[in-house]
């Protein structure tokens, strides 16, 4: 910890309002000072190589690309970049894959403020925090299935409202294996159709709208 | 001269009795040595002869006239012109044997069989020498060394064979075919006599032999016959034989000094007559007294070398004998009068035989009598005698009239008729016959056109250019009145066409230029006209009076007048083109006042019949029966019958029915065009008289016998595509046309035609048909004789009946006729299999075309849905980057503010009021956002319901219980996500804020409507919240909303701390998808 300057952040987030409630609540906090905002993936980068914070507020969900990708750049140049990751919901594969990409933490917007503060603070001592509720969906899905890359695209091609022979068309494979795919997801998520099959992916966070 | 007419007749046979016939009744022993009988001496003496000779009977012949005539020829189709044979078959069709083939006539058309090289079905030879048709309906056909039996319903010929094999050289030509009472054929030929079983075809021979003096005595048979006693006779080279078919034996032998052709015919009383083709030709043999008696219709008797004998005999309906001659004609035996009557041709009467050399005779069914001539064809002629008297001029008759056309007839008051021409007046002696011209001095062709008789005797000319005479007939005196110019009370034009004496002794003359008023005593006349100061011709050609004694004139041209004697007044009835109960011509030659004081009048252009009464005509022409639409004159007949002469013939109307009876030159008429000079006239005996073109004609109406009868008819010819039907090969006919009563075409012949005739050989021409195919043709068409054929082109398949009727020129229809059923089948586009495949094609496509356009509709719905999903989104988004970050960051300021605050601070309380809503509000945001965007869970209804609590996010201990009621069905995909958001905003109600230990939720599924029912047992609302709702429910209006767009009925009950029940229905026709096919593509596709 930087003591002269106290604890120095990087908020990243493509929305002003919550960036000015991040600035008045930091500014509220005399340890705590922040550095310096980005709004998308690669000036969140750009930010980090000049500003080298101490703790990295990273929205999940950026214009350019998503947020665990964002830190997953990062901590590419910055292994030790300590990056807690900022929603709106949550959803079990997401924060799954925010505690693989190398989040210190993961926290929902709505956040109590004192709550919100003393997880930057653990963070920035090294520490890593859930909250009780995101660890216990954590916990429902501990052992599921997991989705493969192709499965995920294919789901996101179904959200998307496209049918199998376009989604084949699309990803160069055939209809016949696209309804393959399709009985993997169904079968792995549980659900009964695909339109269960999206809203289960929606509300999990594997894909997103 | 001699008119065509009995009476006349009966003047003349009296006068040629006289002078031929002195010394009858017959002188016997004159004659007695040449009718010896001659015995033979190669006739055993058992064989009996007659031992009777009544010598020869020597009858006078005359002159006759009173039959009409037929012919026909080789130009209408005849195949050869020379007619030994006639028979007639069992349908009716009259054949002839010729030296060329077999015809079969129809009355109007010939068939004509002849033998075709190649085809063995065909008639073997060409000269038919022998035609006989048998019981059982077959032809049998004798031609030069050959015999064919023929069947009319095949129309095939079989060949028979006659002659053994060592007579095969002799040439064995069939010359006489009989048949016996047991059916056995017996063929005459050259080389004997032969019997022919014609079910077996085997051929017994008799022939003479010199080892059976009994057996016959010659092998050269000419004919042979069986008697009504049963008895057979067997026609020789030497004479008739009676023959004894069980032993072969002559029993009696009847020699003749002439046996060429020796036959017999047995007449209604039982004579036994002899005749033969040479000599005499005609005896008379009488079984009893085994005499015979030989007769001659020559001065002196012929040689017996001379072609002069008899080669037919028939007997007519009445009795009387007709005999065909080779030298003299045609023969009627007149019995009561002991004598012949003889027809012969006479060159320029086409009515007359055609020949004097009379070869065949048949008197077939009707009782028609059939002359086969010798070389111009056939004759033929009805026995039946024609009640009209005939006057018209007869070639080589110097007792006729010069020419046919007779301007004008009548019959005086001392019964003599007055007959009138160009050339001048005859006077006809009725009892006579005698016809004596009258010598006028009125010039050498006086062109009298009319004739009258006044009260006195005293008859009037009207002569066509020359005046009026007035011709006393006792002093002959001849008084003329002419037209003078310069005198108006002259006679008003030498053409005068009508004298006409009135009830009161007026008489009356219509010229051509008017109508005159003859005063007797002046010898003036005073002319009427309906406009005399115009001068304007008003021809005058029949005046009659009625009741009243005004006159109704018929003129020419100018209409029908009447005109009043007393007031000198005129009305004019003209016709009017466009009033078709008007007078139907302006030229009127006949005005008839009937007694029952209806006028007739007669125009060129067809019959009125004017109500005086009322002063209304009506119309009738051939439409309506007439034979010819110009009438000529009009007289009353019995029975109040209107009779009238034509140009095509006589017309018999009947006002009581309104019918038509039409008389033509088949019935006896002189010709076709009795239409002249409007004349004529009805005798005080009730004799009716017409005088025209074609001659004239008398007639007592009330002698006029009506036989009716109707032709039957029968189907001549069936053409398939044009081409007449072959029998058998394949085609539809397996027998002749005439006997076949159903026909089966296929659908490809689609053009046939019959031809039909009814077999009627009295007046042909004259009958009338009518057809129908049923099935098609509603009613009947009715044609006359000369399109006697009934065309039918694409016909769709099917079963038809086609009825063909005749009629003679008056008679009756010939029901029911003759029927023949037409059946065409269908092509295999028209079958019923193909008809089904067709359904079941086209109904297959429907059911494609209809999938096809609910998975068109289905992905119109998924694009839809879709495009509301990311409408949702899009909202989802836009609140999330929004009003949930501004929230979210509100939230965290006013945090950060309140730690600012003293803790003392009464502010305090206020903001932790406003972060705490700001919570509340950043969460159903939260919630709202996360519904946007996830949307339904589930295309399974119950599924998205029983996911709702946790896509809601509801943790805690209420417990949330599903019902279903009834079969479960798909819900329609837009009312489905309609229900789910009302559902899922009741139940987000019920679980967050009722408080309720049990939330329930209840879906019927009936099959008239869908019902939901969201239920808590929580705390309930009062009322107003429930009119108004509250912030916290401010879902309660958006569920309304949707119910409301979808039809169904939205209820929310509630009471404080009784639960709140939300209840939502609507009908199933808007419920559910209206099969499960819609539901099943989808989840087809979802696979």
């Amino acid at each position: 910890m930087n003591t002269d300057a106290g604890t120095k952040i990087l908020c990243v987030d493509d929305h002003p309002l919550f960036l000015q409630g991040i600035a008045t609540a930091l500014a509220s906090q005399p340890e705590m000072r922040l550095v310096a905002v980005a709004s998308t993936g690669r000036e969140a980068l750009d930010q980090y190589r000049r500003t080298q914070p101490d703790v990295t507020l990273m929205d999940l969900r950026l214009p350019d690309m998503s947020g665990i990708a964002a830190m997953a750049a990062i901590r590419l140049a910055f292994p030790d970049a300590r990056i807690i990751i900022l929603t709106t919901f949550e959803g079990d594969v997401e924060v799954q894959r925010a505690l693989a990409g190398g989040a210190r933490a993961y926290l929902i917007k709505s956040t109590p403020l004192a709550e919100f503060l003393d997880v930057i603070r653990k963070v920035a001592l090294g520490r890593t925090y859930l909250p009780g509720h995101v660890a216990r969906t954590l916990a429902e899905h501990v052992g599921g299935d997991v989705l493969s890359d192709r499965e995920v695209e294919i789901l996101g091609q179904v959200a998307n409202g496209s049918r199998n022979w376009e989604i084949g068309a699309q990803l160069a494979i055939s209809e016949d294996t696209v309804k393959s795919h399709l009985r993997h997801i169904l079968g792995k998520l549980g659900a009964k159709d695909r339109t269960e099959a999206v809203a289960i992916g929606i509300r999990r966070g594997i894909i997103h709208l | 001269m001699r008119y065509h007419n009995r009476g006349f007749i009966g003047a003349n046979l009296l006068a040629l009795a006289i002078s031929w016939v002195p010394g009858w009744p017959p002188c016997l022993a004159a004659n007695a040595p040449n009718s010896t009988t001659r015995p033979s001496t190669e006739i055993s003496t058992s064989t009996q002869t007659p031992n009777v000779t009544a010598g020869v009977v020597f009858l006078p012949v005359v002159e006759g006239r009173d039959v009409r005539f037929s012919r026909i020829s080789t130009s209408d189709g005849l195949s050869q012109t020379r007619v030994s044979q006639i028979v007639q078959d069992d349908l009716g069709f009259i054949w002839f044997g010729t030296q060329y083939g077999l015809d079969r006539y129809d009355g109007y058309d010939f068939k004509v069989f002849v033998h075709e090289a190649g085809r063995a079905k065909s008639l073997a030879g060409a000269y038919i020498y022998s035609l006989f048709k048998d019981r059982a309906g077959m032809l049998w056909i004798g031609c030069n060394r050959t015999l064919d039996r023929f069947d009319p319903r095949t129309e095939t010929f079989t060949h028979y064979k006659v002659e053994t094999d060592e007579l095969a050289n002799l040439g064995s030509t069939v010359v006489h075919i009989s048949q016996d009472r047991g059916g056995m054929l017996w063929l005459a030929t050259s080389t004997g006599l032969h019997r022919l079983d014609p079910n077996t075809g085997a051929i017994v021979h008799y022939r003479h032999s010199v080892d059976n003096p009994r057996g016959l005595s010659t092998n050269d048979i000419t004919w042979s016959g069986e008697d009504r006693n049963g008895d057979f006779w067997v026609g020789t080279a030497e004479g008739l034989d009676k023959f004894d078919r069980a032993t072969g034996n002559v029993l009696l032998h009847i020699p003749m000094p002439d046996p060429i052709q020796v036959a017999f015919f047995e007449d209604r009383s039982g004579r036994f007559w002899i005749y033969h083709e040479f000599g005499t030709g005609l005896a008379l043999y009488d079984r009893a007294s085994n005499t015979l008696t030989t007769y001659c219709f020559y001065p002196q008797k012929p040689s017996p070398d001379a072609d002069t004998g008899v080669k037919g005999m028939v007997e007519d309906r009445n009795g009387d004998l007709w005999l065909g001659s080779p030298g003299i004609g045609l023969l009627k035996f007149d019995r009561d009068n002991r004598r012949f009557i003889r027809y012969r041709n006479h060159v320029g009467d086409p009515h007359s035989i055609a020949e004097d050399k009379v070869i065949s005779l048949l008197r077939d069914r009707q009782g028609n009598i059939w002359t086969g001539l010798h070389s111009v064809g056939v004759n033929h002629f009805s026995a039946t005698k024609s009640q009209f008297e005939v006057f018209k001029h007869q070639a080589d008759d110097p007792n006729s009239m010069s020419v046919d056309f007779i301007n004008a007839i009548l019959e005086d008051s001392a019964g003599s008729l007055w007959l009138a021409n160009d050339d001048g007046v005859n006077r006809l002696d009725r009892k006579t016959g005698k016809l004596t011209p009258i010598a006028l001095a009125i010039g050498t062709k006086p062109m009298i056109i009319n004739i009258s008789e006044d009260h006195s005797g005293m008859l009037w000319f009207g002569t066509y250019g020359r005046g009026l005479y007035s011709y006393d007939p006792n002093s002959r005196r001849l008084n003329a009145y002419r037209h003078n110019s310069a005198d108006p009370t002259s006679l008003s034009s030498d053409l005068v066409f009508r004298t006409f004496e009135d009830h009161a002794g007026n008489l009356w003359v219509g010229t051509g230029d008017g109508l005159d008023l003859l005063d007797r005593e002046k010898h003036s006349f005073q002319v009427y006209k309906p406009e005399l100061d115009v001068r304007h011709r008003q021809i005058y050609i029949r005046i009659a009076e009625d009741k009243k004694g005004t006159l109704w004139l018929g003129t020419d041209q100018s209409g029908l007048q009447h005109f009043d004697p007393e007031t000198h007044h005129f009305t004019v009835y003209k016709s009017d083109p466009n009033d078709p109960n008007s007078l139907r011509d302006d030229s009127v030659g006949a005005v008839y006042v009937a007694s029952s004081h209806q006028i007739w009048i007669g125009t060129e252009n067809g019959l009125n019949r004017l109500d005086p009464e009322t002063g209304q005509f009506k119309g009738y022409d051939s439409r309506n029966g007439l034979a010819g639409s110009a009438i000529d004159c009009i007289l009353e007949g019995d029975h109040g019958y209107v009779w009238m002469n034509t140009n095509k013939g006589l017309s018999r109307f009947n006002p009581a029915d309104g019918s038509f009876a039409n008389y033509s030159d088949a019935d006896g008429l002189p010709g076709t065009d009795l239409t002249g000079w409007a004349s004529c006239f009805k005798s005080r005996r009730g004799e009716l008289f017409f005088s025209g073109f074609a001659g004239a004609v008398g007639i007592f109406p009330g002698k006029l016998e009506e036989v009716p009868y109707a032709p039957q008819v029968v189907l001549t010819d069936l053409e398939l595509s044009g081409a007449p039907a072959a029998i058998g090969d394949g085609g539809p006919l397996s027998q002749s046309i005439a006997y076949t009563d159903r026909i089966v075409l296929p659908h490809e012949i689609n053009i046939f035609s019959l031809s039909f005739a009814g077999l009627d050989f009295f007046s042909p021409e004259s009958n009338r048909y009518r057809y129908k195919l049923e099935g098609l043709d509603r009613n009947w068409n009715e044609v006359g004789s000369n399109i006697r054929r009934a065309a039918y082109t694409t016909l769709p398949a099917g079963s038809y009946t086609f009825r063909v009727q005749s009629a003679t020129a008056r008679g009756a229809w010939s029901a029911p006729g003759t029927s023949l059923r037409v059946v065409i089948l269908p092509a295999w586009w028209q079958t019923w299999w193909f008809k089904s495949l067709y359904i079941t094609v086209f109904a297959v496509l429907i059911w494609c075309a209809y999938v096809i356009r609910v998975r068109q509709l289905s992905r119109q719905l998924t694009i839809r849905m879709q495009e509301r999903i990311s409408e949702r989104t899009r909202i989802a988004r836009d609140l999330h980057d929004t009003l949930l970050q501004g929230l979210i960051s509100a939230s965290i300021q006013l945090e950060v503010a309140d730690a600012k605050l003293p803790a003392q601070s009464s502010v305090k309380t206020l903001i932790a009021r406003i972060s705490a809503q700001l919570r509340h509000m950043i969460d159903e945001s939260r919630n709202t956002v996360s519904g946007l965007r996830s949307g339904q869970q589930s295309d399974d209804f119950e599924r998205a319901m029983s996911l709702v609590p946790n896509d809601l996010g509801i943790e805690g201990t209420t417990d949330y219980r599903m019902l279903i009621e009834g079969p479960r069905r798909a819900l329609r995909a837009s009312i489905r996500d309609e229900l789910y958001w009302i559902g899922r905003e009741a139940l987000a109600n019920a679980f967050r804020h009722s408080r309720g230990s049990v939330v329930n939720l209840v879906l019927v599924y009936s099959r008239k409507h869908f019902r939901m029912v969201i239920r808590d047992d929580g705390c309930g609302m009062n009322d107003a919240t429930l009119q108004l709702g509250s912030s916290e429910h401010w879902g309660l209006s958006g569920m309304k909303e949707r119910a409301a767009r979808i039809g169904a009925s939205f209820s929310i009950s509630s009471a404080i701390d009784a639960g709140t029940e939300v209840d939502v229905s609507l009908p199933g026709h808007l419920a559910f998808e209206p099969e499960n096919r819609v539901g099943e593509v989808r989840q087809n596709e979802a696979r």
